[in-house]
């Protein structure tokens, strides 16, 4: 099961590596970098507030490009081999389906995650230089303000870059389980409910409600509030007093449960390819 | 080796096998019917990717859905032939190997020796987009034999293959026999299967018509009318040739007049002694052939004996 896991894991990061997927990889990569760059272009010194750009880049690559990349590489792994007519040499194998899922599962979760953090590589490349906080500069002496704010800026972006980056490949794995799920149930309509749900859950997330608990964004916004130490009255009314372990353990849970969830499915699905379908 | 005890597969209202008994002992078979007879849902549901909505099938005395045990035995080469564009034969055909539970070396040594049998040595590091469609249906033979299973299934393996191709994978597919191994072949030609085994399958609208041997099928066949058009210079001449020489079941002329479409119940006979009858008429016989629609036609006459309506 490991070895065949491995295998169709390996199989297919090669079979990925084309230069094709690398474009896209590098256009979806630089849509933050983009972004941010406009924002700062216009004057919006996202630089000088931690939480801002935090906030910024939270949104735009744990939340869009990881996720848009899922779209892409996850929900459709199924349905590529079905509809590209190769999944019946690969269902006839002792192996069985489930190697085959957490394989493709695998590769493209890694594959997202990988252009997350290439993402958030060049959307910091933007921020770089750190330039000094204002509230920072106003208590030091003008003399020295620079490099010691500098260095202090520094660390803010290499901590926030590693929260991001964590968050990023928390991110892929619990969305990848869900998109798989998705991809399984609905072959062919898998990537318009991955969206639909998503939507769902931006909404869900914001509601007062138990509900929200449920959803794999409210605990990825725990951990980053969490995980930046950011001290509001608002946030702890928000998220509680959960752990960061808790959202942890929520979101590795979601990720296995979701596979299961699917690999089952998938153990008990026919499918052959469309012109075989009917006599 | 391969045993259906009332086997029926529903798609939704559509019949894909309907009521199909059969025990197959260990041996070689050809599954004739025309195209959407059923063919690949009764082989679909041997190889496990498909459960019968009605009763059971059994493969080396096992259900083969979701059994390694029964897959382990089993090589399966299906119709398609879309494969990988970017990967390489030698690559495709390692991968499946490693699902079969060899090890990366032994994968592709495996891999190596049987696209050699195949005649892919040439072109096994090549990518399969590059492929012709010989070439994809030799890929698809290597990664069906190359684990060494026991029971092999084919599904129209000699589709897109020239003679020389079609020679060589009927030699290799005869060998397979001779070596004591099973086959269960599906083609909607007759003459395919005849050249690799004696033992038939009749499959059409999803029912198993009948079965034996290539003599007991003949036989059963002559009792069918089998379609022959003629395309020639003077039809209706001909086509009073044939009635004066009782030759004929049935005559129309299609193509506004220009082809022939007799019935006949003896082809092989009016194939020998059409030139005969031909000599000194000053008609000129451009095209015969016998398209697959003789074979529906065949099928749907072998029906109507299975109904009891002939």
């Amino acid at each position: 099961m490991i070895r065949a896991t491995w295998a169709v894991f390996a199989f297919e990061c090669r079979r990925q590596m084309s230069g094709w997927r690398l474009l896209l990889t590098l256009a979806l990569a630089s849509v933050p970098a983009a972004i941010l760059w406009l924002i700062e272009h216009q004057g919006g010194r996202l630089v000088e507030r931690q939480e801002a750009w935090s906030l910024a880049l939270f949104a735009l690559v744990p939340e869009i490009v990881c996720l848009l990349g899922l779209l892409l590489w996850v929900t459709p792994v199924v349905q590529a081999e079905v509809e590209g007519k190769t999944w019946p040499y690969l269902v006839v194998r002792p192996a069985g389906k489930t190697p085959i899922l957490a394989g493709k599962y695998a590769a493209g979760v890694l594959w997202s995650t990988l252009t997350g953090w290439a993402a958030l590589t060049l959307a910091l490349g933007v921020l770089w230089p750190p330039q000094p906080t204002p509230h920072a500069s106003s208590v030091l002496t003008a003399e020295d303000s620079t490099s010691r704010v500098s260095d202090e800026s520094v660390q803010q972006i290499l901590h926030g870059s590693c929260v991001l980056a964590a968050l990023v490949a928390l991110s892929c794995v619990s969305y990848g389980s869900l998109f798989a799920l998705l991809g399984v149930i609905f072959l062919r309509r898998g990537m318009i409910f991955a969206v639909a749900y998503t939507l769902l859950e931006f909404i869900v997330r914001w509601i007062p409600a138990m509900i929200r608990q449920a959803t794999v964004q409210y605990h990825l916004q725990g951990l980053l509030v969490h995980w930046m130490h950011w001290e509001n009255p608002r946030f702890e009314a928000f998220f509680g007093k959960t752990e960061p372990w808790q959202h942890v353990a929520t979101l590795l849970g979601y990720a296995v449960v979701l596979f299961l969830v699917a690999a089952a499915v998938l153990r008990r699905r026919e499918l052959v390819a469309a012109t075989e379908a009917a006599p | 080796m391969i045993a259906l005890d009332h086997v029926t597969k529903l798609y939704g209202p559509v019949i894909g096998v309907n009521d199909i008994t059969l025990s197959l002992p260990q041996g070689a078979y050809g599954l004739i019917g025309p195209n959407g007879s059923g063919k690949t849902t009764l082989l679909n549901l041997v190889t496990g990717q498909l459960w019968p909505t009605l009763g059971k099938v059994r493969v080396f005395d096992a259900g083969p859905c979701n059994n390694p045990a029964v897959l382990r035995r089993l090589g399966v080469c299906p119709e398609h032939d879309v494969l990988y564009p970017d990967v390489t034969g030698l690559e495709w055909v390692t991968h499946l190997m490693r699902l079969h539970g060899f090890g990366r070396r032994e994968a592709r040594r495996r891999a190596e020796a049987t696209l050699d049998l195949v005649g892919m040595a040439h072109a096994m590091r090549r990518r399969m987009g590059g492929y012709s469609r010989g070439m994809r249906q030799r890929t698809k033979l290597a990664q069906a034999v190359a684990h060494d299973p026991e029971l092999l299934i084919l599904d129209e393996p000699l589709n897109g293959l020239d003679p020389v191709g079609r020679h060589e994978i009927t030699s290799l597919l005869v060998d397979w026999i001779r070596r004591g191994r099973g086959l269960l072949l599906a083609s909607h030609m007759l003459h395919e299967v005849e050249a690799v085994t004696q033992s038939f399958l009749l499959i059409c609208g999803g029912r198993l018509l009948a079965s034996g041997s290539a003599e007991e099928v003949h036989t059963l066949l002559a009792e069918v009318p089998n379609e022959i058009r003629i395309r020639t210079s003077d039809a209706s001449a001909l086509a009073r040739r044939l009635v004066e020489e009782r030759a004929v079941e049935s005559v129309r002329f299609v193509d506004g007049g220009e082809t022939l479409v007799v019935a006949t119940r003896s082809p092989t006979s009016l194939y020998s002694r059409l030139p005969h009858w031909l000599e000194g008429t000053g008609i000129e016989v451009r095209e015969v052939r016998s398209s697959d629609e003789s074979l529906q036609a065949l099928f749907n006459a072998l029906m109507r004996i299975h109904r009891g309506d002939a």
